[in-house]
């Protein structure tokens, strides 16, 4: 019953939550000067000109209405037409999407056991030896944009010693699947980030959990270092961990647009900046929406995780 | 130990003071950035000591005059980030009930959606240019120094010199600015590192993705030069180490520094 009603509260708060997302990323992309007419026509167009265009695309009217109209929309899984590509956004959106949610799971599926072996590596021995040189390539590692790291393993691995391809063009017509090598470079750069990132998190909780006491009091009595560690020590770092890998999610669907745009990969990257340049505000309005609600389901996943392994939690949720 | 330790600081700043040096003072030696002066991704020269770049211009002049973009407005900027997180989260933490509910919730909302996106809706609606990075960075770094601030001084105000500076009859405003402030004003500047690599990181990415203003940056040389990376890696691997070296030392040093200081 506890659980459902915390269910149903976080449910009402994501939905919340999404609503104040597209109420400013309408307000954002539409009330700010310059709109769709002038940049569909080009700077040659007279006023009139502009004037019928801004009528037939409908943005003329009050802002209230057209964000009435988008969000009416949005609730039937509509998110406008393009006005550059004249074609339903979800449809140019679909395929680009998958592409990146390939890219985002492939990244956590290699960042989340790396990031829990060297936080656990860093995190029982702190202060060691292993513990300073991870921690310093690490430091070095989050520091550096990724488009720059994208770059310098280019530089490495497709020019130096010519291993992987330098761009990520999927074969004509077929998918990135069909050519994974072109994957490798990409998850490669996300990684690095990622990994150090999120590692040094865990590697803060693996420390607070040792320190508790029935992790002492397992240890105490002699079990072996295995047992204390995956049975004792890890479930008391889950819930710290759990946040953390959402937190990554949702850098991983914000930040994959300039390692895509380095390597030329075919997802969101190419069709948010397309819409910028090209001042497409129905698509970068309909992807902006659909990455915050990821991110805001992703958090919402680890929380029920955290519930899941914390039972006082599930009592302070009431 | 000690020496090598030495050693290796004194290197460390003399790369950094390096980077600085090119970043700021390269426009006045970096002539004329814009002109081309040989074929595409020509190898390094005479001319032109670092060779070409993908439309025949000269990578050391390019490289000269394409720092200064990737310092000032990521440090105007931080500036500007961590003194409006540090009032909204003083005001969040000490005045609890509506004011923190307001500060909170506005934090949650700027900190759900990615930096990028926000960088590219505001480019969307206002095009290139310093202010609308300044604020990007901004809308992007203050919830952060908001939500560090607000935890200490949630932390803070339950320590008994505040609560007798409060009982004294001191008013809020001098409890704030001469009890709590000082007391929570290390993990703020400690944070101010990472926030400066970050606004580098992101100027650079505006750059990057295209959106630069129209003259050099060395986000921006990444990529209108990575597709020529066989032919010469130059014009992709020099700002690509400069671009490390600036946000690696913004991210490590200033901690440091402002730890010294303090201390």
């Amino acid at each position: 019953m506890t659980a459902l009603k915390f269910l149903a509260r976080r449910l009402l708060a994501t939905v919340a939550t999404l609503f104040a997302v597209s109420v400013v990323l309408f307000a954002a992309s539409e009330v700010l000067p310059g709109d769709a007419a002038s940049a569909s026509l080009g700077p040659d167009a007279t006023l009139e000109e502009v004037e019928q265009r801004r009528a037939e695309l409908g943005v003329d009217r009050p802002w209230a209405v057209r964000f009435a109209e988008w969000a009416a929309g949005v609730v039937r899984l509509d998110l406008g037409t393009s006005t550059s590509m004249h074609q339903p956004v979800v449809d140019i959106v679909a395929e680009p999407l998958a592409a990146t949610g390939l890219l985002v799971g492939l990244t956590a599926a290699v960042t989340v056991p790396l990031a829990m072996g060297i936080g656990l590596l860093t995190g029982l021995r702190p202060g060691g030896r292993v513990d300073r040189v991870v921690s310093a390539v690490a430091v070095v590692s989050v520091s550096i944009p990724q488009f720059v790291t994208a770059g310098l393993l280019v530089l490495v691995f497709a020019d130096l010693i010519p291993l992987l391809p330098a761009i990520s063009l999927p074969p004509l017509g077929g998918g990135p699947l069909d050519r994974p090598e072109i994957l490798v470079l990409p998850v490669a750069a996300l990684t690095l980030f990622g990994a150090a990132w999120a590692s040094r998190i865990v590697r803060a909780a693996v420390i607070d959990a040792d320190a508790m006491p029935h992790v002492e009091a397992a240890r105490l009595a002699g079990l072996p270092e295995r047992v204390v560690v995956f049975r004792h020590l890890l479930p008391a770092a889950v819930p710290p961990c759990a946040q953390t890998f959402a937190w990554l999610l949702s850098g991983l669907f914000g930040g994959t647009t300039v390692v895509e745009v380095v390597f030329n990969y075919p997802g969101l990257s190419q069709t948010l900046v397309a819409a910028v340049r090209n001042h497409d505000t129905a698509v970068l309005e309909g992807v902006g929406l659909l990455l915050a609600a990821i991110i805001v389901v992703s958090f919402v996943l680890a929380d029920l995780v955290v519930m899941a392994v914390e039972p006082r939690l599930r009592v302070a949720a009431r | 130990m000690r020496v090598v330790r030495w050693v290796v600081t004194v290197v460390a700043a003399a790369v950094v003071l390096v980077v600085l040096g090119v970043a700021l003072v390269g426009p006045l030696f970096a002539g004329e950035p814009e002109r081309i002066v040989g074929l595409p991704y020509s190898l390094p020269s005479a001319g032109s000591p670092l060779g070409t770049d993908s439309s025949g211009r000269d990578v050391l002049a390019r490289v000269l005059a394409g720092g200064q973009p990737l310092v000032a407005v990521p440090v105007v900027a931080t500036i500007l980030a961590t003194v409006l997180g540090l009032v909204l989260g003083l005001l969040g933490g000490y005045f609890a009930g509506v004011t923190d509910a307001v500060v909170s919730r506005l934090d949650y909302l700027l900190l759900g959606l990615p930096p990028v996106l926000i960088l590219l809706v505001l480019l969307h609606g206002w095009g290139y240019s310093a202010a609308t990075m300044i604020i990007v960075v901004v809308l992007t770094g203050t919830p952060f120094v908001s939500r560090i601030t607000r935890a200490e001084t949630l932390r803070a105000v339950e320590d008994g010199y505040v609560v007798a500076a409060y009982a004294s009859g001191d008013s809020h405003l001098s409890v704030i600015v001469r009890e709590i402030l000082p007391n929570i004003i290390r993990p703020v500047l400690a944070d101010f590192g990472t926030r400066l690599a970050i606004a580098v990181t992101l100027t650079a990415a505006a750059g990057f993705l295209g959106f630069g203003s129209s003259g050099p940056n060395w986000g921006a040389m990444i990529s209108q030069n990575v597709e020529g990376i066989q032919l010469t890696p130059w014009a992709v691997a020099v700002p690509a180490v400069l671009l490390g070296v600036l946000t690696v030392a913004a991210n490590l040093g200033i901690d440091r520094i402002v730890g010294r200081v303090l201390r």
